[in-house]
């Protein structure tokens, strides 16, 4: 096991498909944190996470998990991480007890006494065929899998979309359990913000295979804020303050990306607190800054 | 060992029920064909044309026991209709000990199959005492190599589709061009006429009882097993573009 700063890092990424282009992305996620990866569909999210796990050869870039290079270490990478994909990618004919013994053998580090544990905890049935699982149950075994052999980074792409609140919830709360002693790390990506708002340490947002964004949530979102004012108010708005403008029928919404000093210059206005979604609209928004 | 009894295991469940079907059906053919031998038994086989009938026995025996043994178990089309060519990626097993454990199955169940085409031989040698066992191997070993040679064309391009919606494309491809492989093979075998075909087909079966064509048919063997190999490891270690 090697020490390492960084459960992630990616710089310069870039990947090239028809009528798509994943531009020189590069964000760190530091041991021990949950990063958020946010974006619309298309927005590149899965591109980016399919590079990192070497699904897909890169065009240009570097990517190191654990401190380790993504393609000459992969075999001892892989060993150490856990991917937990939107749809189950288990054949339907097998149950809960089958998967335990195709894992077993594969991850040396395989707990099955943990593994029957989340089981148990998910209530899911040991014998049943996969087959025959609703989503959020085929979710629940994946994630069971996934963190059943003391994985040192969890990788999840889209894993809560589709799962009604209540087992979202149930799988934030386990993630938290899982995180708990500081070595593991957690990237996840999804466009449910509120589940990201609930428990990312650290949020990166993505655009049109651009990264808009990245950093400490609670600092992004203690930095940004919306500006409320009247139209005519707009000219007097530093263009260097404004993140995109939503103009409505009452007057304008600004996404300003220094509330504190905003607060100060702009004193006849109000600024409200953003949001994570509000964050990620008006920075999808931002090269036509205005719109409504 | 671990790693490969997992693998192992995962395959011998996903394939049994193609194999339990192509051995279920390998042994009613068995069982209908060693009836009559066992019934005329105590007459023995005193002339050619009897001789002639056992070794045809061998032959279709040695032809279902190749497709059973030889012909694709589909497990590619269903890792990739499940996600599990995707997933399997971000697992710890490499390509080369993936297409190993598939091979190994393989193997497997050509000694199954091999094993009751002897048992066959030897139970009709025990009623009638005419059968070339020999003979009868090695046209099963040719067979196998045959549809196993047409699983290496259909897996070699299957291996380019990568989800459920290119399954449809590469598998009508893959399909089409077994189709077409067996045409040309056939087209080339009667290219000469049916008449010297038939001679042909003659002078195969009396040195298919040879020890040298035991040493041929091995080769053959290992050649396509080597390509099956070659295919499988390339399709576990292809990136998605």
């Amino acid at each position: 096991m090697n020490d390492y700063e960084n459960a992630v890092e990616i710089k310069g990424v870039t990947k090239k498909y028809d009528g798509f282009t994943l531009d020189n992305i590069s964000f760190d996620i530091p041991k021990g944190c949950i990063m958020g990866f946010i974006g619309q569909n298309g927005a590149g999210k899965t591109t980016t996470i399919r590079s990192l796990l070497h699904i897909t050869d890169i065009d240009g870039g570097e990517i190191r998990l654990l401190g380790l290079d993504h393609i000459k270490d992969e075999t001892t990478i892989k060993k150490r991480i856990a991917v937990v994909f939107d749809e189950l990618p288990f054949h339907d004919i097998f149950n809960a007890r089958d998967m335990s013994r195709i894992f077993e053998g594969m991850y040396p580090e395989w707990d099955n006494a943990a593994y029957l544990k989340y089981i148990e905890r998910f209530q899911l049935p040991e014998k049943k065929k996969i087959g025959q699982f609703s989503k959020g149950m085929k979710m629940k075994l994946q994630i069971a899998c996934a963190l059943s052999h003391n994985a040192e980074l969890l990788v999840m792409d889209e894993a809560t979309t589709g799962l009604d609140p209540v087992v979202r919830d149930e799988i934030l709360h386990i993630f938290m359990e899982y995180l708990q002693n500081g070595e593991r790390s957690i990237l996840m990506s999804s466009h449910i913000t509120s589940d990201l708002e609930k428990i990312a340490d650290m949020v990166t947002f993505i655009d049109k295979g651009k990264i808009l964004l990245t950093g400490y949530k609670d600092e992004i979102i203690e930095r940004h804020g919306i500006l409320k004012c009247g139209k005519d108010k707009l000219a007097e708005i530093d263009t260097e303050d404004i993140v995109s403008i939503r103009t409505n029928s009452f007057g304008a919404e600004i996404m300003v990306n220094d509330r504190e000093n905003a607060g100060c210059k702009y004193r006849d206005c109000v600024i409200d607190p953003a949001k994570l979604d509000d964050i990620m609209l008006y920075y999808v928004h931002k090269d036509e800054k205005e719109w409504s | 060992m671990k790693l490969y009894k997992s693998l192992i295991y995962r395959e011998l469940k996903l394939t049994r029920r193609h194999y339990l079907l192509m051995l279920i059906l390998f042994l009613l053919m068995l069982i209908c064909m060693l009836i009559p031998v066992i019934l005329s038994g105590d007459e023995g086989t005193d002339t050619a044309a009897d001789s002639s009938g056992v070794n045809m026995l061998g032959v279709m025996v040695a032809m279902v026991g190749g497709a059973g043994a030889g012909l694709d178990n589909e497990l590619g089309k269903a890792d990739i209709n499940s996600g599990w060519r995707r997933y399997r990626i971000v697992l710890p097993p490499t390509a080369l000990q993936c297409a190993a454990a598939d091979m190994l199955v393989k193997l497997m169940y050509v000694l199954v199959f091999g094993v009751l085409t002897v048992a066959f031989c030897v139970l009709v040698n025990v009623f009638s005492g005419s059968m070339d066992v020999l003979a009868v191997m090695n046209q099963f070993l040719m067979l196998t190599t045959a549809f196993s040679l047409f699983s290496v064309v259909y897996n070699g391009i299957l291996m380019l589709a990568k989800d459920e919606k290119d399954i449809k494309k590469y598998g009508t491809i893959a399909s089409i061009a077994v189709v077409v492989l067996y045409i040309l093979i056939s087209r080339t075998l009667a290219s000469s006429g049916m008449g010297r075909l038939i001679e042909k087909a003659k002078k195969l079966l009396e040195i298919m009882g040879t020890a040298s064509f035991t040493v041929f048919t091995l080769a053959l063997f290992v050649c396509v097993c080597t390509a099956y190999f070659i295919v499988l490891w390339r399709a576990y270690e292809r990136r998605e573009p």
